[in-house]
């Protein structure tokens, strides 16, 4: 009996530490499921999201050409495939012909130097998108042609093959491959691309591409061009906007970002964190930010979804400290835009942007990263 | 000495496209690029024809017939074209440069022979400044046309008529050089921010060609209308 105090006041202890442990165990759950929340982007909106994606792949089917293709246009086609087959169905080529069609129309504008295009003017840009749906599909059997188009945008990649030295501003840059005047929206294109398609990562092809990269960011410390700024944007090709001088601004800030982190650069790298300043900076849904008007609206959305997405912070913190789901924004911004028809197209047509498959296949691709 | 022979008649027009020639590789060998780029051969093909509209010494040919003039120094520029840059260390194959001599020599042949038919009704120098302006017109085209762009629509017809009407465009299209992309056009012009399709080689030389006939056929009629001219109105120029 002399021992019962002491196995009184043990269970107590242990009955008292018990409960503390439950209650810190309850409290940081239900901490960390309030932060989840609070991440993830709102179950009812991703679910009108799905359906958003799910009326403009609708709207592309009844858009579709007998041949498999959209707007009879091996660039527009292969941006239009990648939005079936990364959408929340996870369309196959078992699913039928809507797939394979245009999986063949892709293929059977394979030329002989390995580009895949059905023109001379957009050659760079169609063979990049085009290679990154045949790689969506999963099809060992496009290794060929993913490879020849991988080979031509190595081979289009200005460089001392072209006569051009390290110093030259067009050095490691990819044109549309009509001309070999480079930009940076056809360098992301390209490398994203051979990111998609798993090109080796000591390939010279990464180095060179950062080259003109670092040359297209206002960012003085890494760009050795006199025009440089110090904002951390990025602007369409060195020393050129179309908007205004060489200003920085979103479309291409989100295509520098994603390029400088598929090319190498860690999350850490001071070009890849001033980037990001500036994106923060300048955060908006509702405006190319630094572009006049509406113009070059949905080519932002898609840039700023897969730079958001590769760079993988659900939240970003705006300059004046305010925090935004950047998934959800995106989703409420893009629904609210879709037309009754399911597509969406913007007003201001420059850059393509009135072509309503383009535009549709562009949001379907922001949308599919976004509910991902 | 060799009044009729038409290999005389293009020395001039041979020693011409060759002097453009060598010009242009110099300009590659100092530039230090190992050959020339699409956009210089563009701009070659522009300068020759050029050159070669304002100096063709046809009035004072060797050979009896100014179509055949005509065609003599066409024919010239062309063949200087393709022999030059064959014997050069250059990277465009064999198909490209020819093909390249043949839009050369269509487009002077066609910009001549029309001038000449046009200087039949009136006399040679208004015909040539016609025939000048109406190409400088359409080859600007890109450029005048830009500001009612935003207005004609996505992806319109119009945008690509004025695009093959360009003479620029025939050369283009030779070279697969999309010249409304390059630095200059990108950045003075909205051509490049719609959407434009080229026309097929094909078709626009099948369309020079085309007015070349036409230029000839008019040229034989107004020739049997006027049986004691020969040389047509071309013989009173002043």
């Amino acid at each position: 009996m002399k021992y019962l105090p002491i196995l009184v006041a043990l269970m107590i202890s242990a009955t008292t530490v018990s409960t503390a442990a439950k209650e810190t165990a309850k409290s940081t759950l239900r901490k960390s499921s309030a932060e989840k929340t609070a991440t993830m982007p709102d179950e009812k909106l991703k679910e009108e999201a799905k359906r958003a994606i799910d009326r403009g792949l609708h709207y592309l089917r009844e858009n579709q050409a007998e041949d498999g293709s959209w707007s009879k246009n091996v660039g527009i086609t292969a941006l239009a495939l990648r939005a079936f087959l990364e959408s929340p169905r996870k369309y196959t080529e078992d699913d039928g012909a809507f797939i394979t069609k245009p999986v063949q129309y892709v293929l059977s504008h394979v030329r002989q130097d390995g580009a895949i295009s059905g023109e001379m003017q957009n050659l760079s840009y169609n063979t990049a998108v085009a290679i990154t749906a045949l790689q969506a599909t999963g099809n060992s059997g496009y290794r060929e042609a993913i490879k020849g188009g991988q080979n031509f945008l190595k081979n289009h990649l200005i460089d001392e093959g072209e006569g051009y030295s390290k110093d030259h501003k067009y050095y490691g840059g990819i044109g549309y491959g009509g001309d070999e005047r480079p930009d940076l929206s056809n360098a992301y294109l390209a490398v994203e691309s051979l990111k998609a398609t798993a090109l080796d990562p000591k390939d010279p092809t990464w180095e060179k591409a950062l080259v003109f990269i670092n040359r297209c960011q206002n960012r003085s410390e890494s760009n050795d061009q006199t025009w440089a700024a110090n904002d951390g944007g990025f602007t369409y090709m060195p020393g050129y906007s179309p908007h205004d001088a060489t200003a920085s601004y979103g479309g291409m800030t989100h295509a520098g970002l994603l390029s400088l982190l598929f090319a190498g650069a860690d999350k850490q790298d001071p070009r890849v964190q001033a980037a990001y300043d500036w994106i923060r900076n300048h955060y908006s849904v509702d405006e190319n930010p630094g572009a006049p008007n509406k113009q070059g609206l949905y080519y932002y959305y898609n840039a700023f979804a897969k730079s958001m997405y590769a760079y993988g912070e659900a939240e970003i913190t705006d300059g004046k400290g305010s925090k935004h789901n950047w998934r959800e924004d995106l989703m409420r911004k893009l629904i609210s835009l879709q037309n009754p028809d399911g597509s969406w197209v913007n007003s201001i047509t420059k850059w393509w942007e009135g072509d309503k498959n383009l535009v549709t296949a562009w949001s379907v691709i922001a949308l599919n990263l976004a509910v991902h | 000495m060799g009044r009729g022979n038409p290999l005389v008649a293009m020395i001039p027009s041979y020693l011409l496209g060759v002097g453009i020639s060598l010009l242009m590789t110099l300009d590659f060998w100092r530039s230090g690029e190992s050959g020339p780029p699409a956009h210089a051969m563009f701009l070659y093909a522009i300068v020759s024809t050029a050159v070669g509209y304002v100096l063709c010494p046809f009035r004072t040919s060797v050979l009896s017939s100014p179509l055949l003039a005509i065609f003599a120094w066409s024919s010239g520029m062309a063949i200087s074209v393709i022999a030059f840059w064959l014997v050069l260390p250059v990277t465009f194959p064999l198909p490209l440069v020819a093909w390249l001599g043949l839009a050369i020599g269509l487009m002077q042949t066609t910009l001549h022979l029309w001038t000449h038919v046009i200087g039949r009704r009136f006399s040679r120098a208004p015909a040539g400044v016609l025939i000048a302006a109406l190409t400088i017109l359409c080859a600007s085209s890109p450029v005048w046309l830009s500001p009612w762009l935003e207005w004609s629509g996505e992806h319109s017809p119009l945008m690509n008529l004025a695009l093959a009407m360009s003479p620029p465009t025939y050369f283009a299209v030779m070279l697969d050089y999309d010249y409304l992309r390059s630095p200059w056009f990108y950045k003075h012009t909205a051509y490049a921010m719609h959407r434009y399709e080229y026309p097929s080689s094909g078709l626009v030389t099948f369309v020079y060609g085309f007015l070349c006939l036409i230029a000839a056929w008019i040229d034989r009629r107004c020739e049997k209308n006027m049986p004691n001219e020969p040389f047509g109105r071309l013989q009173h120029d002043t």
